[in-house]
C-alpha cells in the first residue's frame, strides 16, 4: 500500500493570519481566568483555572482521562457556558471573533462528520459558512495527505483520516492559532510520526497551538510549554526546561551509607536515604558524588544518575486520579520532586 | 449571511436525505392526485371535484416529508456532532437559525413547486380524457394554499428540530402530534377550539374551500380564513426556531 502519509506541508503554505494588515485575533494570545465548571450542580469538571498560552508557542495540555481537558478547551470555543471565569483569544471572547475560521482553528473530536458526506464537502460547507474559497479545501486535504480519499464518503474513513480531516478544517481559514484535543487519538504511529512532523511545520511557521493529550510523550518533542491539569485543577505550567530544572538525582547503593551520607553533607548537598543501603542525592553530578565517595574512602556497589523525565514529572504530578484520593491544591514547589522510590516508568 | 445560506444548501445537498425526501413527496402527492380522480366514478361526479384534485398532495400528507426535512435540518447536525464545526465556523444561533430558515423557505418553494408541477402534469391530461376542462385561473386558490402548505411545512420542522433538538425525538413527537394528537384534540370539548391554530388545523384552514362553508367547520370548529392559517404555520415555525435557538440550540455542545 502506498505511504498515506504526506510530507509535512512545504514553504508553499501562506503565512498565517492572511495577507496584509493587523492579524486577526491580536497578537494570538489565549487567556484563560478562573474558569469553573460545574456540570449538574455537583460534578465540578474545571476548578478555578487559569493559564496563559502565548503567541507563537506550542503548548501541551496534559492531564489524565477525565482531567477536563476538553471541557476546558470547549469552554475557550464557547461550546460550552462556563460556570465561573472567561478566556480571551487575542483580547477578544471566542464569540466576538470575526469570521473565527480565520482566527481559531480547533479540531475537538474525530467523529464530527456527517458520515454520508465526503471529506471535501465536509470541508466546502466550512468554506461557504467562513467565505473561504472553494479551493481551499482541496488545499488543505493535500495538507493532511487525504487526497486520494477527498471524494470518498467519511463512514469509509479509518479513525486516522478521521483526525486527519479535522487537521485540515483546522487549517481552512489559515488561522494563526490552532486548538486540538488529542489529535494523536486513533493514530497508528506511522501516523503519530507523521503528526510530529505536522506540528513541528506549523510551530515553525510560528502559530500557535494549543494542543491536549494524555499521553505526555506525544507532546514533549515539539512543546515549548506545557500545563499540566488534574481533577479540574491546574497541577503546573512553565516551559518543559523549568518543569524539569535540577530535577536529576544521583542513586548511590553502599555499605557504608553513613560515611558516605557525611561526605555529602560536608560537600554541601543534602542526601536522602530511601533505604539503609541507598542515598540519593540531587543538584550534583555524579561524577562529584564518585569523586567524594573514593577521597572517603567508601566502598559503592552502584552509582548512577536517574534522569527525570518528564513523563515522570507527569505521573507524578496527576497521581491519584484513578484512585479517588484528593489532591493538594497545590503542589509544592522544587526540589520535592519525585518522591522518594522514582517512578516505575523512569529509566 | 449568502455564505451560511449557501452552506445550508451545501449541507443538504452532500447527503441523500433530500432525494429520498422529495421522491416521497412527488410519490404522496401522485398517489393524493390518482387516488383522488379514481375515487370518483362518474365524470360528472369528478367534475364536481375538481378542487380537491388540486389540493390533493395536501390531503395526502405530502407535507409530511417536508416537514421531516426541516426536522433533519437542525437534528443531524446534533446527531453527528457536525454542529462542533457548524457552530466554531458561525457561533451566532441567530445568525445560523436564520441562515437555515431561509435556505429552507428556498427548499421548501423548490419541493412545493415541483409537486405542483408533477401534480398538474398528471392530473390536466387525465381530467381532460375524461372531458373535464380545468381552467387554472379558477383553480388558483387551490393550487397557491397547497404551494403554501408544502413551501411552509419545512420552515415548521425546522423549528421543531431546532426546539427538540433529538432526531427521533423530533420526528416521533413532530409526527404523532400532527397526525394523532391533533386529531385527538378536535374531540375534546373545549380544548378542540385551538385545532385551527395547530400546524395540522391551519393546514386544513388553507387548503378547505373558502366557500364550502359545511366543510369549514369541523367537529363545531370554525376554520380560519386562508392567510390566517399561511400565518398561523409561519407563526409555529418562527416561533418554535426562535425557542430553540434562544434557549436548546444555545445549551453546551459537549
Amino acid at each position: 500500500m502506498a505511504n498515506v502519509y504526506a510530507p509535512p506541508p512545504g514553504p508553499g503554505v501562506p503565512a498565517p493570519g492572511g495577507p496584509g494588515g493587523a492579524p486577526p485575533g491580536g497578537d494570538g494570545r489565549i487567556v484563560v481566568n478562573e474558569l469553573t465548571k460545574v456540570f449538574g450542580g455537583r460534578v465540578r469538571a474545571v476548578d478555578r483555572l487559569s493559564f496563559t498560552v502565548e503567541p507563537g508557542s506550542v503548548t501541551g495540555f496534559l492531564g489524565p482521562n477525565g482531567a477536563g481537558k476538553t471541557t476546558t478547551l470547549r469552554m475557550i470555543l464557547e461550546l460550552i457556558h462556563p460556570t465561573a471565569g472567561s478566556s480571551t483569544i487575542g483580547g477578544v471572547p471566542y464569540k466576538q471573533l470575526h469570521n473565527p475560521l480565520t482566527v481559531v482553528g480547533a479540531a475537538l473530536e474525530a467523529s464530527s462528520f456527517h458520515p454520508a458526506r465526503t471529506g471535501r464537502n465536509h470541508l466546502r460547507i466550512l468554506c461557504a459558512a467562513a467565505h473561504l474559497p472553494d479551493a481551499r479545501a482541496d488545499e488543505v486535504l493535500d495538507l493532511v495527505g487525504l487526497h486520494d480519499a477527498a471524494r470518498r464518503k467519511v463512514r469509509g474513513y479509518s479513525m486516522g483520516m478521521r483526525q486527519r480531516l479535522g487537521l485540515a478544517a483546522t487549517l481552512l481559514g489559515n488561522p494563526r492559532i490552532l486548538v486540538l484535543d488529542e489529535p494523536a487519538n486513533g493514530l497508528d504511529p506511522e501516523g503519530i510520526r507523521w503528526l510530529r512532523g505536522f506540528f513541528r511545520h506549523l510551530a515553525g511557521e510560528g502559530r500557535t497551538v494549543l494542543v491536549s493529550s494524555h499521553l505526555l510523550n506525544e507532546v514533549q518533542e515539539f512543546a515549548d510549554r506545557v500545563v499540566i491539569l488534574n481533577r479540574g485543577q491546574l497541577v503546573r505550567q512553565g516551559s518543559i526546561a523549568e518543569l524539569t530544572a535540577g530535577t536529576d538525582t544521583v542513586q548511590v547503593r553502599s555499605p557504608q551509607p553513613a560515611a558516605l551520607v557525611e561526605a555529602l553533607r560536608q560537600a554541601g548537598v543534602q542526601p536522602e536515604q530511601p533505604d539503609p543501603n541507598t542515598v540519593r542525592v540531587r543538584g550534583i553530578e555524579m561524577a562529584h558524588v564518585g569523586h567524594l565517595a573514593f577521597t572517603a574512602g567508601v566502598e559503592l556497589h552502584e552509582l548512577r544518575t536517574e534522569r527525570f523525565d518528564l513523563e515522570e514529572l507527569f505521573f507524578t504530578l496527576t497521581e491519584g486520579a484513578y484512585s479517588g484520593q484528593t489532591m493538594p491544591q497545590q503542589v509544592p514547589p522544587q526540589p520535592g520532586f519525585p518522591p522518594q522510590g522514582g517512578a516505575p516508568w523512569s529509566g | 449571511m449568502v455564505g451560511l445560506i449557501r452552506a445550508e444548501f451545501r449541507k443538504l445537498r452532500t447527503t441523500q436525505v433530500w432525494f429520498w425526501m422529495l421522491l416521497l413527496c412527488l410519490g404522496l402527492a401522485v398517489l393524493g392526485v390518482v387516488a383522488t380522480i379514481a375515487s370518483q366514478s362518474s365524470d360528472a361526479d369528478l367534475a364536481q371535484h375538481v378542487r380537491d384534485v388540486m389540493v390533493a398532495p395536501s390531503s395526502a400528507d405530502t407535507y409530511i416529508p417536508l416537514f421531516v426535512l426541516g426536522i433533519l435540518s437542525v437534528t443531524t447536525e446534533y446527531r453527528y456532532q457536525t454542529i462542533t464545526p457548524t457552530v466554531l465556523a458561525t457561533p451566532s444561533r441567530w445568525a445560523l437559525i436564520t441562515a437555515k430558515l431561509i435556505a429552507y423557505a428556498i427548499v421548501g418553494v423548490l419541493y412545493a413547486l415541483g409537486c405542483l408541477a408533477l401534480q398538474l402534469i398528471i392530473a390536466l391530461p387525465w381530467l381532460s380524457a375524461r372531458n373535464i376542462h380545468v381552467s387554472l385561473s379558477e383553480q388558483a386558490g387551490a393550487l397557491l394554499a397547497v404551494f403554501a402548505v408544502l413551501a411552509l411545512f419545512a420552515l415548521v420542522g425546522l423549528g421543531t428540530g431546532a426546539l427538540l433538538k433529538n432526531q427521533i425525538v423530533a420526528v416521533t413527537v413532530g409526527v404523532i402530534f400532527m397526525l394523532a394528537i391533533t386529531p385527538l384534540l378536535l374531540i375534546i370539548p373545549g380544548v378542540k377550539h385551538v385545532y385551527p391554530y395547530l400546524p395540522a388545523g391551519a393546514v386544513n384552514s388553507i387548503v378547505t374551500d373558502p366557500n364550502d362553508h359545511a366543510n369549514r367547520v369541523v367537529n363545531g370548529v370554525h376554520l380560519i380564513a386562508p392567510a390566517a392559517g399561511v400565518a398561523v404555520l409561519v407563526a409555529w415555525a418562527l416561533v418554535l426556531a426562535v425557542l430553540g435557538a434562544g434557549i436548546t440550540m444555545n445549551r453546551d455542545i459537549s
